[in-house]
């Protein structure tokens, strides 16, 4: 998949898996030409796989249901929903039925629901949340979440293959970046992966082995966290380590303390609102699995997200917000 | 004819019986949870799923699919023992009265949670193009749930091979129909253009036949249908429910116009006092054998599952 963009990346992968498995289906709203989805990731596919690609009418609970009904079946549908904020229609579909039945019945789904969640566009209150928590925690449910670090295209080949419901979540600032590897920066940056389909990696610059600082986050806001390591690395010669899961839930707590485990103190770093976040939860499991150092947590204010910039800006975790935790903890350090 | 008649019968008992028995397991002590029995319902059950068969065909079901399974299996240990909790129980004592599957046969407990499925299974059946079709039975509390109304719009616009069957006893749990029902069933399904069917189901072989004409069709012309079947549930919603809510006058009339004591008065006493006969013995047999089988051990039903 090495193609230079997330977005690219990604249909890259679609792709793949509608010439590889017959019974591999996309459905989604506006997903077909000439729209190609509202953020243009299944661009081209329906005229490149005549009949694979069904547009359905705005019936999320229905056609997420058709589409547990098709891995049922033994079929391999890819179900997009349009927003992430989408996803509160879905969760009787998820956690009631497509969760059930791999237990239930003894029988694989496979079936991946793949969606673009998060904010800093200026959508506003219903369509720039991070609802991924929806689904943390929901046993048979597995949240994976690519990033420009992890190949989008074959996480989701893999997600496809796990015999259970996956809820992959995309990110809408993510679309247009280069991968990692595409941009200027890389060959200054040491990254180590651990774990085969679902990988966790770590970023660290050349140089600054010694973190200061160890970020933990996934998905959109790897960017920032990527922009903040660099900065600090010029500006004050601090060095801060970027960890990566791209499994989210069940945790993949192993691959993150092999990174983590002698760091001196963490930041975890999430979009989501954070009470009761998916960083209370990491917080927790890393405390409970010994890890002795100090750590700190930003994300999402619980508060509506407003239009205006300033109002969004309050509520999202952004780099301004971000940096002064960083330097307040990296100060109290030394 | 007659053996038709014979079989239908005792397909019908067998689910009557069973339920019958399931109660008074209940009352001694000996089941947990709760169940929805479908008492007066035997002959759509049945009616229906002796067209189908559950390799070829997909069926769904729901929170009241006792006699669905009844009538495509016959085994009536994989209900008692599922309801016991047991390893002989349909899915080993992991689903109960609600969850149950049989080859392509599945339910849920989710009111109308699986029609949108069964659309999907249609796809699956019309993509396949191996002759299979998809039956996706629901009661009328179900015509008011969101999803459903989408996965008959996405049957029309996609042309599936569905029939969607409706047994209307008249009450959404408690609640009558007529007090949370706007228009009616026949307009709402002909204004998503798909073609509806009515059968008052009081008798058992009109129902059969019925039933043969619209399976055949669905499965010769690969488009969905709609079947509304007009019934009464004699059991209570679920099992402490003492069906306050229900008239005199209807049970009388549903009483009268029992399908399976109309169909009993068509058959042969003598030949009727043997399937009787045989239909107890057989529940009994299923009885005994539920209870002498091993409940599951939830290590082996969860190896590999917490992660």
């Amino acid at each position: 998949m090495a193609r230079t963009t997330y977005i690219e990346n990604l249909r890259e992968g679609l792709k793949e898996l509608l010439r590889t498995e017959v019974e591999a289906f996309l459905l989604g709203e506006d997903i077909a030409e000439p729209y190609g989805g509202a953020f243009k990731v299944t661009k081209g596919l329906s005229t490149e796989f005549p009949g694979r690609v069904i547009q359905t009418p705005m019936s999320e609970q229905g056609f997420v249901g058709m589409g547990m009904g098709m891995a049922l079946a033994g079929m391999k549908p890819v179900v997009e929903i349009m927003f992430g904020d989408f996803s509160t229609l879905i969760v009787d579909q998820l956690v009631n039925h497509g969760a059930k039945f791999p237990w239930l019945y003894k029988t694989p789904m496979h079936i991946v629901i793949r969606t673009p969640m998060g904010g800093y566009r200026g959508y506003a209150a219903t369509h720039s949340q991070s609802l991924e928590r929806l689904f943390f925690g929901q046993p048979n449910i597995k949240v994976v979440a690519p990033s420009i670090l992890q190949d989008p295209g074959r996480l989701l080949i893999h997600s496809l293959q796990q015999g259970l419901p996956v809820f992959f979540v995309e990110n809408k600032l993510d679309y247009p970046r280069k991968m990692l590897e595409q941009t200027k920066n890389f060959q200054d940056l040491e990254i180590q992966r651990r774990g085969l389909e679902f990988p966790t990696a770590q970023v660290q610059v050349a140089g600054f082995e010694e973190p200061d600082l160890t970020i933990i986050t996934y998905g959109g806001l790897v960017q920032m966290a990527l922009d903040l390591q660099w900065k600090f690395m010029i500006e004050e010669e601090v060095a801060i380590k970027v960890v990566v899961p791209s499994q989210l839930s069940p945790l993949a707590l192993n691959p993150i303390l092999g990174f983590i485990r002698n760091d001196p103190q963490l930041l975890l770093l999430e979009e989501g609102v954070q009470p009761f976040g998916w960083t209370s939860e990491l917080y927790v499991r890393l405390k409970e699995n010994g890890f002795e150092g100090s750590v700190s947590r930003v994300g999402s204010k619980p508060l509506v997200i407003g239009a205006a910039q300033v109002l969004e800006n309050h509520v999202l975790p952004g780099m301004d917000r971000l940096e002064e935790t960083i330097r307040k903890r990296v100060e109290k350090h030394e | 004819m007659n053996e038709l008649k014979e079989s239908l019968f005792r397909k019908m008992l067998l689910i009557r019986k069973t339920e019958q028995a399931i109660d008074a397991l209940f009352s001694m002590g000996l089941l947990r949870g709760t169940v929805h029995g479908c008492i007066g319902q035997e002959s759509i059950a049945v009616g229906l799923l002796s067209h189908l068969d559950p390799k070829v065909d997909y069926i769904t079901g729901n929170h009241r699919s006792h006699g669905h399974y009844l009538a495509l299996c016959g085994e009536p240990e994989g209900l008692l023992g599922e309801l016991m909790g047991k390893r002989i129980g349909a899915v080993e004592g992991r689903g109960g009265s609600q969850h149950i599957r049989y080859k392509n046969f599945f339910t849920n407990g989710i009111t109308g949670g699986m029609v949108p499925i069964a659309v999907g299974l249609a796809f699956a059946q019309k993509k396949r193009g191996h002759g299979g079709i998809v039956v996706a039975f629901f009661g009328d509390g179900a015509m008011n749930e969101g999803y459903v109304m989408e996965a008959f719009n996405l049957a029309s616009v996609l042309q599936l091979p569905i029939l969607f069957a409706l047994e209307n006893n008249g009450f959404a749990m408690s609640t009558d129909q007529k007090t949370t029902t706007a228009g009616n069933f026949e307009s709402r399904i002909k204004a998503f253009g798909i073609e509806y069917h009515f059968d008052q189901a009081t008798n058992a072989i009109e129902t059969y036949q019925k039933c043969g004409q619209l399976v055949e069709q669905v499965r010769r012309k690969g488009t969905p249908l709609f079947a509304e079947f007009q019934t009464h549930r004699f059991s209570g919603h679920s099992k402490s429910d003492p069906r306050e809510y229900i008239s005199e006058e209807l049970d009388a009339y549903w009483r009268t116009n029992d399908p399976l004591e109309r169909l009993g008065k068509e058959i042969d006493p003598g030949k009727k006092s043997q399937i009787e006969l045989e239909v107890e013995k057989r529940i009994e047999d299923a009885k005994i054998r539920s209870m002498q089988s091993p409940f599951p051990n939830p290590e082996n039903e969860y190896e590999g599952e917490e992660k």
